[in-house]
Formats: structure tokens, C-alpha cells, sequence
């Protein structure tokens, strides 16, 4: 690979240029005000071998099909809860959990169609998953836009090294989408201009051929969905890929203050009249107190041994778990489980003694609300550093080691299918662990061989 | 794809309409920073002056300037009868674009008229506008159209801090070519085509009209729009185009009413 590393870092900074002449960015508020930031590509790809991510792949279906099975029982029989498996008061307490979801089965019973499962390698070489994303997980448009700029500007590397063609993301989410198409024509919701990932949107619009649309641009009428053309001709629709949360989806159902959500779109999907990807109330499953729970739901589910890991987990509403957490605080990372982007996170052993009694004292006050897991030794990947003068003169790019994760995405049509990349989230601080392109990272291509 | 909403058809015609009104006012502020190095500014302090214009001061214009407003007036300028002292300068700019004259001196002027995000009226939010239009229209005209304007937007940072704007500035003028060249040359559907033309010739004429320019380039604007807005969706009061054309063909041509009816010329 040395030769194709060097063929890569080369063009790096071409293809930076590349993804800003593009407007690959995503946007952030800082102080009320809106603003957009380049995510920074590092060139040196994440490569995982053909029988690695082979066994990746299986993990991924395996969990992702649990978690459906999983939403499917909580808002029907609720079986799991009777046999005990998981406890009651961590569904109904969840922020995730949505009683108007109660009873109501989308088109194909898919739930989860679009999954993005965070994982780390430790230095042990064992994968573990961090976190489950089933609501609108964003991030697929980055490695795929990189992947065709750097095959612009480096081709010799991909001539020399067979890879997994990561372009076909866009074909994936096409036939999930269309699978559960009720019939009419495909959507992508956004909520607009000034959202953070309205890069992506707008991408995976133009890349699936479907239509970008803001929540005005839909009306509910006799039990449909229609999209008003300029002329006020009404096209049915389908399917929704709806990139805006749950309780902006319809003021009528959920948050009557929305105003970037539709009228009674919840009422005509409870109806089978339209597929929204993902099904809203999926939050109750990727909770990051239900994570503790998933590899339990493997098993009860589809009689498995879960093929992937997680984090060493503690859940402090337990006694002997609060017990483990006090002794190894500072060994621990501790989450808010209602946080996410990388916020809510802290590290046992970077408080201070005054902080650390304040933690704990909130702690044992709100044990449901965080949960503690082990420090993974994460196997750190290279980025390339700034270019330093060598002593001839010339630049020198420096390979330093960061800690990284990978966002594997998982799409449900009619089977499971796991997308041959993913993002490659890394930070750009030696002495961080966050990722979160929120929070200063950067991102990598992820290269699964083919060979 | 065939099927445009309200919202897309809205956003491709103001996309057209602020990469004209960028592409225009650019070229206006190019001859009036221009003739603005010839001429000096009294009580200026010096520490905000731009080096082009710092370097070629002088309190009566100088026969370069004199050349120049000659030459000016025979361009048909938007400048003809300007007043040849500093403030002149960017006060009938504005009043010819009918914008607030809120500018105190030369220096500002340029440095907020073109730069300055928070005044509506600078070239700067104009292509802030374009802009906010296109990242929308992705799926419609394509991430290699919408990559001219986002190019633009860059060379327009560039030319905020730069010494020499208009150098930067002439950029911007190149990816708003290669933007126009693109919308032609890339987008499938003629309908999208035609209605940020559409935008662009409504807003050529309308600028035109302020800037009282030639019968000849007249015609030429309103036969281009005339040629191009019913192959749209768009819906227009076709008696307000009939009256566009007899304007400019009027023995004194009635600019604002010109400005009027091209404002008037699309149905809400």
C-alpha cells in the first residue's frame, strides 16, 4: 500500500479543494447563528480485508434485523418486556419511546431502513459496536463524494489496489426507498437550507434521482400524500426519506409547534398510505440505555450468539453496576443518554474532584439517565499531519496516529444490505476521543478490498 | 424530471435573477472604482483607503480622469453625467440603482457595497442569495452547476480582503460565466433552463432600465426575454410584455415605466 498512500497524499489537498469547490460541508450553530464549515479529509483511506468486513457484514445484519424485531414487539406485543428481558421502565422512560406509535405497522413492517451502527477496533483487532443510529443517521454522502474526487486525482492507487466501488450507496438507498414505495413518486424531506447536513440531503437527492422538498411543498388530502407542482397539480407520493426528527414531522401527532413538519402525515402512515424511512419512534431502540440490551435482543429474537461486541456496558439504575461504576470511575466514560453528536460525553479521569462529586451526586440521582462504559483502547488509525520542511527543503507530510471510529450503514429493503464502505470519523486531537465532525473532526474514505 | 414545486420554480428564478444582479453590479463597480483612482477625497483618513485608490490621489480629477469619463460617456457608462468629485461617484451609483446611499465616504463605499454581509444591497449578499438558492436546487441543476457559484463565493472572500478587488472580483465574473455556460451546457430540462434565464433577463432589463441604457441594448433585453418566457412554466401578464416592446421602440423611452412593468411582468 506504500506506494498508493504516497499516490494519495499527494492529492490531498486537491481533493480538500475539490470537496469545498463542491460545497461538501456541514453546518453548525454557534451563538444563534448558522454557519458552514468544510468536514476535513484525510486521504490515507481506512482499508478492511475482503473476509473482515465479511464477518462485519454478518454482525451488522444480524443486529440490525434484532432492532427491527425489536420496535416491531415494543409498539405491538411487547413480548420482551413480559419475558423480562428487557426491563419495562427503560422503554416507557426513554425520551425515543412515542405512544402514538402504538399499534401502527409501517408498509413491509420495515422500521429501521436506514441504520448507522458506530463502531471502534480496539488494539486487540475486535470490533465494538458504540452506538446504533436508527433515526436519521447522516454521513453516507462524505465517503462518496471523496471516493469519486480521489479517483479524479489519484488514479493509479485505485488502479493498483481492488476495491469495493463505495458509488453505490445511492442505488442501495434507491431500492430501500422504492421497496416500500406505496406508489407515487419518492421524497427526500428536509428541513431546509440551515440544517447541518443539508449538504447531504440535496446529494443524495441529486445521486437517487428522487425529490428534495421542504414539509410546504407536501400536502396531506383524502388519506394521501401529494406534492404540489407549480401549476397546483397534485403528484401522489410514496415514500418520504424524511431527514428532519420525529416530533418536526407533523404538528398534528407530534409537536404542534412544528412548522417544518406536514399535517396528519403520521395519520396517513398509520394508515399504510405512505412509507416514511426511517418510521419514527425508532429512538426507543437506539437509546443508549437500550444499547446495554441489544445483544439480549439477538438472542431472544433470531436464537443467535451476537456475532458483534459491545462496549463493555454498566447501567447505574442497577445496584451492582452503580457499585462498579463508584470503584472504577476513572476508568469509565460515562454518557447522558439523551445527548448525542458527541456531547453529553465525559471521561471518569479528565474531572476534577469537585466536578467528579458533582457527577456522582447527579448520578445517583439520575442513574436512568447515563449510563458507564469500560475505555476502549481504541487502535488508532494514521492521518497525515500538516506538511513540515525536510531538511532539503522539501515538504514532509508526517503520519500520525488518531483515534477513529466507523459508521457502517445498514439498509433494510427487502433483505438487509450492508453498504461496502462507510464514514471514517477521526479526530484531529491527539488526546481526544470525540469524532463528531461537530466537534473538529475530520473524516476518512473507508476501503473494504475485494479481493 | 419534469415536475417542478412552486418553491423549486421560485428558487431557480431568483438564482437567475441575483447571479445577473451580481454579475452587473460588478461590472458597474468595476468602471466607478475604476474612475474613483483619479479622484481625490478630502478630510479622508488615509488608513482606510485601499491602495489602488490611495496611491492616485488628487483633488481635481486629472486628464486620465477626464479621459476616462470621456471614454465613459461614449461606453453609454452608467456614469454619463456624473459629477466629478469623489462622493459623486458612488451617490449616483446608488441612486441609479435606487439603493440607500448609506456609504460615507470612498473607501467605504467599496469596502461595503461589495463585501459587507450585513448590507442588503452589497454585491456580497446578492451572491449570498444566489447562493442559498442553488445548495437547494441540487437535484435539479446538478452539483457540477452549483459548484460555479459556490466557486464564486470563495473568489468573493478572496476579494474581501484583498488589496486589489477588482482582480478577485473579475473572477467572480469568470464563474458566473462558466455557471451561465454550465446551466446551458449540463441541465437536462429545458423548462429549469428557461426559467433561471428567464430570472436572468428579468433582471438585466430591470437594472438596465435604472441605469437608462441605450434603445439599442434595450431591444436586444427585452427581445431576449420576449424569446424566452413562454417556453416556461412561469405564469405572465403577456399585455405587460406587449408593452416592454412598444417602450423601447417609444421616441423617448419612459424608463420607469420600464422598470414598472418588468417588475409587474410576472403573475404572483
Amino acid at each position: 500500500m506504500q506506494g498508493t498512500d504516497m499516490d494519495l497524499y499527494r492529492h490531498t489537498d486537491t481533493v480538500n479543494e475539490l470537496l469545498a469547490r463542491y460545497g461538501v460541508k456541514f453546518g453548525i450553530y454557534k451563538n444563534n447563528e448558522f454557519k458552514e464549515q468544510l468536514f476535513p479529509f484525510d486521504a490515507i483511506p481506512r482499508v478492511i480485508e475482503k473476509d473482515e468486513f465479511a464477518y462485519l457484514e454478518k454482525g451488522l445484519k444480524q443486529r440490525v434485523m434484532a432492532l427491527n424485531l425489536f420496535i416491531r414487539d415494543i409498539y405491538s406485543e411487547k413480548k420482551i418486556i413480559r419475558d423480562k428481558i428487557v426491563p419495562e421502565e427503560f422503554i416507557y422512560a426513554s425520551s425515543g419511546y412515542l405512544a402514538q406509535c402504538e399499534g401502527v405497522t409501517p408498509p413491509k413492517g420495515v422500521y429501521a431502513h436506514i441504520a448507522g451502527i458506530d463502531l471502534v477496533q480496539g488494539r486487540d483487532r475486535e470490533w465494538y459496536i458504540l452506538e446504533d443510529n436508527l433515526r436519521v443517521p447522516s454521513g453516507a454522502s462524505y465517503p462518496m463524494i471523496a471516493r469519486e474526487l480521489c479517483r479524479r486525482s489519484s488514479p493509479l492507487a485505485f488502479r493498483q489496489t481492488h476495491i469495493e466501488d463505495n458509488r453505490n450507496y445511492a442505488d442501495l438507498l434507491r431500492k430501500t426507498m422504492d421497496y416500500v414505495n406505496t406508489g407515487g413518486l419518492t421524497v427526500i424531506l428536509t428541513p431546509g437550507r440551515y440544517n447541518s447536513a443539508c449538504f447531504e440531503h440535496s446529494y443524495l437527492a441529486e445521486k437517487t434521482g428522487a425529490h428534495l422538498v421542504t414539509g410546504s411543498e407536501l400536502l396531506v388530502e383524502d388519506d394521501h400524500l401529494y406534492f404540489i407542482d407549480y401549476s397546483g397539480r397534485k403528484e401522489p407520493v410514496g415514500a418520504v426519506y424524511r431527514r428532519i426528527s420525529d416530533e418536526y414531522l407533523d404538528p398534528m401527532n407530534f409537536y404542534e409547534g412544528s412548522l417544518i413538519g406536514i399535517p396528519h402525515l403520521y395519520d396517513i402512515f398509520r394508515k399504510g398510505n405512505v412509507a416514511l424511512l426511517n418510521a419514527p419512534g425508532n429512538g426507543v431502540a437506539d437509546d443508549k440505555g437500550i444499547y446495554y440490551f441489544v445483544p439480549k435482543m439477538i438472542t431472544y429474537y433470531l436464537g443467535e450468539e451476537p456475532i458483534l461486541h459491545n462496549a463493555p456496558t454498566y447501567l447505574p439504575l442497577y445496584k451492582e453496576d452503580m457499585d462498579y461504576v463508584l470503584e472504577h470511575f476513572d476508568d469509565l466514560v460515562l454518557k447522558d443518554v439523551a445527548e448525542a453528536g458527541g456531547y453529553g460525553v465525559v471521561f471518569g479521569n479528565k474531572m476534577t474532584r469537585q466536578q467528579k462529586e458533582a457527577f456522582i451526586a447527579l448520578l445517583k440521582k439520575e442513574p436512568r439517565r447515563f449510563i458507564a462504559q469500560e475505555v476502549i483502547d481504541f487502535l488508532d488509525i494514521d492521518i497525515m499531519d500538516r506538511p513540515q520542511s525536510g531538511e532539503d527543503g522539501t515538504q514532509v507530510s508526517n503520519r500520525v496516529p488518531r483515534k477513529a471510529d466507523l459508521r457502517a450503514f445498514v439498509l433494510m429493503g427487502e433483505e438487509p444490505m450492508v453498504w461496502k464502505s462507510g464514514l471514517t470519523r477521526f479526530s484531529r486531537n491527539p488526546d481526544s476521543f470525540i469524532v463528531n465532525s461537530s466537534q473538529g473532526g475530520g473524516f476518512k474514505d473507508t476501503w473494504v478490498l475485494s479481493q | 424530471m419534469g415536475i417542478i414545486s412552486v418553491e423549486n420554480t421560485d428558487r431557480l428564478y431568483w438564482l437567475g435573477r441575483y447571479s445577473e444582479r451580481v454579475y452587473t453590479t460588478i461590472k458597474l463597480f468595476a468602471a466607478s472604482f475604476d474612475s474613483m483612482i483619479d479622484i481625490d477625497e478630502p478630510d479622508m483618513d488615509e488608513t482606510e483607503i485601499p491602495v489602488p485608490i490611495q496611491d492616485s490621489l488628487s483633488q481635481n480629477p486629472s486628464e486620465k480622469q477626464r479621459q476616462n469619463q470621456s471614454l465613459n460617456s461614449d461606453r453609454n457608462s452608467a456614469f454619463p453625467e456624473h459629477n466629478s468629485s469623489f462622493p459623486h461617484i458612488f451617490e449616483d451609483f446608488c441612486k441609479r440603482l435606487e439603493i440607500p446611499n448609506i456609504y460615507t465616504s470612498g473607501p467605504d463605499f467599496v469596502s461595503r457595497y461589495c463585501f459587507d454581509p450585513e448590507d442588503p444591497n452589497s454585491i456580497y449578499s446578492n451572491l449570498t442569495r444566489a447562493y442559498d438558492n442553488c445548495v437547494v436546487l441540487r437535484e435539479e441543476i446538478g452539483s457540477e452547476t452549483i459548484s460555479y457559484i459556490q466557486l464564486a463565493m470563495y473568489e468573493m472572500n478572496k476579494a474581501r480582503i484583498s488589496p486589489s478587488p477588482l482582480i478577485e472580483l473579475q473572477k467572480v465574473l469568470d464563474d458566473i460565466l462558466a455557471f451561465w455556460g454550465i446551466v446551458d451546457d449540463d441541465i437536462d430540462s429545458e423548462n429549469v433552463r428557461n426559467i433561471i434565464k428567464v430570472g436572468k433577463r428579468i433582471e438585466r432589463l430591470d437594472l438596465y432600465a435604472r441605469l437608462h441604457m441605450s434603445r439599442e441594448e434595450m431591444k436586444r433585453e427585452v427581445d431576449r426575454l420576449s424569446g424566452r418566457i413562454w417556453r416556461t412554466c412561469l405564469k405572465y401578464r403577456q399585455s405587460y410584455l406587449d408593452d416592454l416592446n412598444a417602450l423601447v421602440e417609444a421616441p423617448k423611452i419612459d424608463y420607469p415605466a420600464i422598470v414598472q412593468k418588468t417588475e409587474m411582468l410576472l403573475e404572483e
